[in-house]
């Protein structure tokens, strides 16, 4: 508060149609430290009381009948914290009852006390300081409003408050705007009646719910009309609720396109992936066939008129034939990882100490090698998918069993390991390694890391694994030295 | 009574891959060959040029490709076992496709066997002659 304006707010206004009597009240005052200001007639005293005053002091005598209703009319216009204590000095007598009715007009609320002549300088102080005390209280809700106002003007949200009959008492700009209103058209009335069209609707029910059961209620709602999204929060209390009300459109919008755009993008994809599903069927059909020709054919050849070949020719023949084989081979391990790609997989506990002997015993291609896999049993059981399980072990074999130094004889070590509530699957091998630099890259598809020529393979064979372990909700992971060997570990929920 | 079957396979290439399994096999069956799922309906009903059965004998066994023009291998199966005059007809998929769901259709449809072509032929022949063997010769066919 500024010097000026503290200086208005503690002035003492006095009105006295002689000024003797003013100059002695004014010294009284003076001497009181409490500042008083003579004013000259009644108008002079209505304007200085609109620019602010901690009291009036009027003689009787200044009391015409037309100052009294111009203070009247004066009072009457001050804001609703106001209340400023008038003393008015009176001589006694007839007059006095006369003025005491008109002042009633002022209602049970006039803050006015009689002072009656003759009286000692110190009970016109006392009487002041008494006004100025209430005054001081008046400044108090004057600055607690002040700041509640402030606070709830600068919230983005509308904020208002309702008495026990749905009355407004309080309403922030952004609280009438979102009505499309002034605030004082909708002070005082009954939100029922400013907005007739919520009676009935969520919005109407969840008040008096909050109100009834005196509980804090949170919904949102959609403002007819203005087709606006509202969050709206309403606190109870004693004396009725209040409402503050946050715009939650953009928010809402942003939602709903959010929600448009993950439903076409979910569309797009389910189109892909029909697409996919058509172009591995179509590669498991149709690129078969040709390939189903070439190998018969040129097995036709072999068989009917390879005697007529020169060796040279002969040999022409095997080419193709190998070549169609590796393409076969091909297109299935591309067929398997589309299928575990995209298969649904249920997961179970799976008796890893029966599936995996049993695929040793049963699968030819470790028949001539099996006495090379060493299995540390018994294999403790993990969660996981029997299909996509007998697809690892038999791709990790395979690696570990072909991919071995010229001459070196294979050993494969397989076991399992706890680690809480998970389990490990590790092959360990004797092989050639997979160099630091290609151990990142051989989960890839088409990924090889040796020559075509050197070791037989499609290069899709890791990429299987990993995608079944990922499907499984495991990990993979590799260790290797060159030329010691490798150590491929699945990690799967223990079983 | 000789047993004839009727191979209904739209790629040349598969038919005479077909035939000279079939030979190599040693099966004594007559082969005919329709090439395409529309034709092997004709066949089986005695349609047009069909109607001579002497020259086009009705088939114990017939082997369907899936994927073939007109009709494909499912819809004649579908075909055969709802509105033709031989609904118990042994009927055995012969194809490429070893898609899951081409499995699960033929069966539900009344397939009495899926095959997946093998791509070697010497693998070929010999599915054939164990189909033969079990179908057409332990099999007690249906009148």
């Amino acid at each position: 508060m500024s010097p000026a304006t503290a200086s208005i707010d503690e002035r003492v206004l006095v009105l006295a149609p002689t000024g003797r009597d003013a100059e002695l009240t004014l010294s009284f005052l003076s001497r009181a430290k409490i500042a008083g200001l003579r004013c000259n007639d009644a108008t002079d005293l209505v304007a200085k009381l609109r620019e602010g005053c901690a009291a009036v002091i009027v003689a009787e005598e200044a009391l015409g009948k037309g100052v009294v209703e111009t203070l009247i009319a004066a009072l009457a216009q001050q804001p609703s914290w106001s209340e400023i204590p008038i003393s008015i000095i009176t001589s006694g007598g007839e007059t006095t009852a006369q003025i005491l009715t008109t002042l009633s007009v002022l209602g049970p609320n006039g803050n006015v006390t009689l002072l009656e002549r003759p009286f000692r300088p110190v009970t016109l102080v006392n009487t002041l300081r008494a006004a100025l005390r209430s005054r001081h209280r008046q400044y108090q809700v004057r600055d607690l409003l002040d700041e509640r106002d402030t606070v709830l003007r600068s919230i983005n949200d509308a904020f208002a408050t309702l008495d026990r009959q749905w009355r407004y008492t309080y309403v922030n700009e952004k609280a009438a705007a979102l009505a499309g209103l002034r605030i004082d058209e909708m002070l005082g009335r009954s939100i029922w009646e400013v907005s007739p069209h919520k009676v009935g609707t969520p919005y109407y029910t969840d008040l008096h719910r909050a109100f009834e059961n005196q509980v804090i209620v949170r919904f949102e709602y959609l403002q007819t009309g203005t087709n606006r999204w509202l969050d709206v929060r309403v606190y109870p209390s004693a004396r009725g609720v209040s409402i503050l009300t946050t715009d939650i459109s953009d928010q809402k919008r942003a939602e709903e396109l959010l929600e448009a755009t993950v439903a076409e993008r979910t569309t797009k994809l389910r189109e892909t992936i029909g697409e996919l599903e058509a172009f591995s069927y179509s590669v498991s059909h149709d690129l078969r066939s040709p390939l189903r020709a070439m190998q018969a054919f040129s097995q036709a050849l072999a068989d009917d008129y390879g005697t007529m070949l020169p060796k040279e020719g002969q040999w022409y023949l095997e080419r193709i034939a190998n070549a169609s084989v590796r393409l076969d081979k091909l297109i299935s391990d591309v067929l398997t990882y589309s299928r575990v790609l995209r298969a649904p997989l249920e997961l179970d506990s799976i008796d890893l100490d029966h599936l995996l002997p049993a695929l040793i015993e049963q699968y030819p291609t470790f028949q001539p090698l099996k006495e090379n896999i060493e299995v540390k049993r018994p294999l403790l059981r993990v969660m996981g998918h029997e299909g996509s399980l007998t697809q690892c072990i038999t791709n990790l074999l395979g690696n570990a069993l072909k991919f071995v130094a010229p001459g070196r004889k294979p050993r494969v070590r397989v076991w399992t390991e706890a680690n809480d509530d998970k389990v490990v699957l590790v092959f360990a091998d004797n092989g050639i390694g997979i160099a630091p630099k290609d151990q990142a890259r051989i989960f890839g598809m088409f990924q090889r890391v040796h020559p075509e020529g050197n070791y037989e393979g499609t290069g899709i064979g890791l990429a299987i694994v990993r995608k079944a372990v990922e499907r499984m909700k495991g990990t993979l992971s590799l260790t290797s030295q060159e030329g010691v060997g490798s150590e491929f570990r699945i990690q799967l929920p223990k079983g | 009574m000789i047993k004839t079957i009727l191979l209904a396979e739209d790629n040349s290439d598969d038919v005479w891959i077909m035939q000279r399994a079939v030979k190599a096999a040693g099966i004594a069956c007559p082969l005919q060959v329709v090439e395409n799922g529309r034709e092997a309906v004709n066949y089986l009903s005695g349609l047009g040029k069909y109607t001579d059965r002497t020259k086009y004998p009705l088939p114990s066994l017939v082997l369907l490709d899936i994927k073939m023009p007109y009709l494909s291998g499912l819809e004649v199966l579908k075909w055969l076992r709802t509105e033709s005059a031989a609904p118990a007809l042994l009927a055995v998929f012969l194809t490429s496709s070893s898609d899951r769901r081409d499995v699960e259709a033929a069966y539900r449809f009344g397939a009495n066997a899926y095959l997946v072509k093998p791509s070697e032929l010497a693998k070929l022949t010999e599915m054939l002659k164990s189909m033969e063997e079990f179908l057409l010769i332990h099999n007690q066919l249906p009148s």
